[in-house]
């Protein structure tokens, strides 16, 4: 089982959204981690075959993204979807169902089985209109899960998740990667963190790096530190590095900072994390910053 | 049935992985298509036979003089046909479906592809219907009676997808009933109150108009289903 991209563009106009991405994807979960316009979701939509590359070429085992087959083997949930709004749960299940080529029976049997997955089974007969954010993303994963899907690739799903959905989801995710390519696209990094084997960071539409959690932290291991600092010396500091934590302690100020040497006497060395990597990559440093 | 009620059987270890490990059967393209007439909406229907019926009481039960009126109150309801075909093809845009739609096995160029096919043959029927209704009642022949009645519908056909091509759907709705009323209203004026319009020696304006809008109409629905290969991009989304 491979998904491969082979040097994946898409340029609008003179804007380089995607630059030449190449990655191979197999079993298990892979974390898609950038900030706001890295081009994660221009990314997952051309692996998707809804958008069309300017160059390169998405493929799983050999089939083309633009193959009726490689679509069989897809699960897919966008960031934001709409409804038909006539639909309730269940009959918004047998048209994806029905869509994604089960017959009507099997996709009915489907449906029901998907519901209880998703705790909505009590709702299936209600209206999605009269349906909070964290049901409508459930009924979202539930979609994404009909075909029995080799490859699923969702596109922030755990946002309007409360905690507790938020840590079924997870384990949920965790045993679908078992047998399947999940490509899962979020900010929240402690996500990524607990359930994703395999780490893509992209940024300017470019993937930085790829590799397991240790390998990731450990580009910046020795980088963190943390140093309990009086008022004058912390402003001197956050407007210098990437600030990860600011926490104050009475007259005191206690700093998490990534630098690439001690930034001052009495700073102490910390392990890294994956929200340190995070910050690191894509926070900025305000010369002008000050302490409220 | 001893050794059934002396031992008890153990749970089923690693089941839901063995019933996926199946290869169920797959719903051919035309179990799809008719699939997809279930999803068209009532109010698609009931315009339908709302127009026949219309086409009924004016053909078969009103006096023969009466029959001329049909003919401009039918094709004066045309157009919200047209409109009403225009709308369900566009519902996957208008309810942000197109974006799960596309990723699916059948597509988004199936789905609209599919309502197009459902929707064409449910207005030819509806058509027809109406012109055989008509038959004898007209003093023009069956084709002309034709050209006549699915002028206005073909014009707001091909303006609506005209629009909708070129502007966001949403909005475009709101000049696509736009259309369709005032294609409605000038029919009605221009049949009724001008009725020289419909005069032998205008005939082959009338056809070649019919032509040239066909024509367009092909191309629009061309246009249409270009789009549908790929989401619309917008710079938004890296802004």
């Amino acid at each position: 089982m491979e998904l491969s991209t082979d040097c994946l563009t898409k340029q609008y106009d003179k804007k380089i959204v995607v630059d030449r991405i190449s990655m191979t994807l197999n079993k298990g979960v892979y974390g898609l981690l950038g900030a706001n316009g890295a081009g994660k979701t221009t990314l997952i939509r051309m692996m998707c075959g809804i958008l069309k590359p300017t160059s390169g070429e998405v493929t799983f085992n050999g089939v083309d993204v633009t193959h009726e087959d490689y679509r069989d083997a897809l699960g897919y949930m966008p960031q934001f979807f709409g409804y038909y709004p006539e639909f309730n749960a269940m009959e918004f299940l047998c048209y994806m169902g029905c869509l994604k080529g089960l017959t009507k029976k099997r996709a009915r049997e489907r449906s029901k089985e998907l519901l209880e997955l998703v705790s909505l089974t009590d709702v299936a007969g209600s209206k999605i209109k009269t349906f909070s954010g964290g049901m409508k993303q459930r009924l979202g994963i539930a979609q994404a899960l009909l075909n029995n899907p080799k490859i699923l690739i969702l596109d922030e799903p755990t946002a309007g998740l409360d905690p507790k959905e938020r840590v079924r989801f997870r384990s949920l995710i965790s045993q679908l990667g078992e047998d399947k390519i999940v490509l899962l696209s979020t900010h929240i990094v402690s996500d990524i963190e607990s359930i994703a084997a395999n780490i893509l960071i992209m940024k300017g539409g470019r993937l930085l790096h790829k590799g397991t959690l240790e390998e990731i932290t450990a580009l910046i291991e020795g980088k963190v530190f943390e140093c309990n600092l009086d008022r004058t010396a912390a402003e001197a500091l956050i407007s210098k590095y990437p600030v990860i934590n600011l926490r104050y302690q009475q007259d005191r100020t206690l700093l998490r900072l990534v630098c690439e040497e001690k930034p001052c006497v009495g700073a102490v060395n910390a392990a890294a994390t994956l929200e340190d990597v995070y910050l690191y990559y894509f926070s900025e440093v305000n010369p002008n910053a000050k302490l409220f | 049935m001893q050794i059934k009620s002396a031992y008890k059987s153990p749970m089923p270890v690693r089941r839901d992985e063995f019933l996926h490990s199946f290869n169920y059967p797959k719903a051919s393209y035309g179990d799809f298509v008719i699939n997809q007439i279930g999803y068209i909406r009532i109010r698609v229907w009931l315009l339908s036979v709302a127009s026949i019926a219309a086409a009924f009481i004016g053909g078969r039960v009103c006096h023969y003089t009466d029959a001329f009126n049909t003919l401009w109150v039918i094709s004066s309801i045309m157009p919200f046909i047209a409109l009403v075909t225009v709308i369900e093809l566009m519902r996957s845009t208008s309810c942000h479906m197109a974006e799960l739609e596309m990723s699916c096995r059948y597509s988004l160029t199936d789905v609209i592809l599919a309502r197009l096919g459902i929707l064409a043959g449910l207005n030819l029927m509806v058509f027809i219907t109406m012109l055989l209704l008509l038959r004898g009642r007209i003093e023009y022949s069956l084709w002309r009676t034709g050209i006549y009645m699915l002028f206005p519908f073909i014009l707001t056909c091909s303006l609506s997808l005209a629009v909708i091509n070129f502007i966001k759907a949403r909005e475009g709705f709101y000049i696509c009933s736009g259309i369709s009323c005032f294609v409605s209203m000038i029919n009605s004026i221009v049949v009724y109150s001008v009725p020289i319009v419909l005069a032998d020696r205008y005939m082959v304006v009338w056809c070649i108009l019919f032509l040239s809008l066909m024509i367009f109409l092909v191309l629009q629905i061309f246009k249409l289903i270009k789009k549908t290969e790929e989401l619309q991009w917008s710079l938004v989304l890296t802004a």
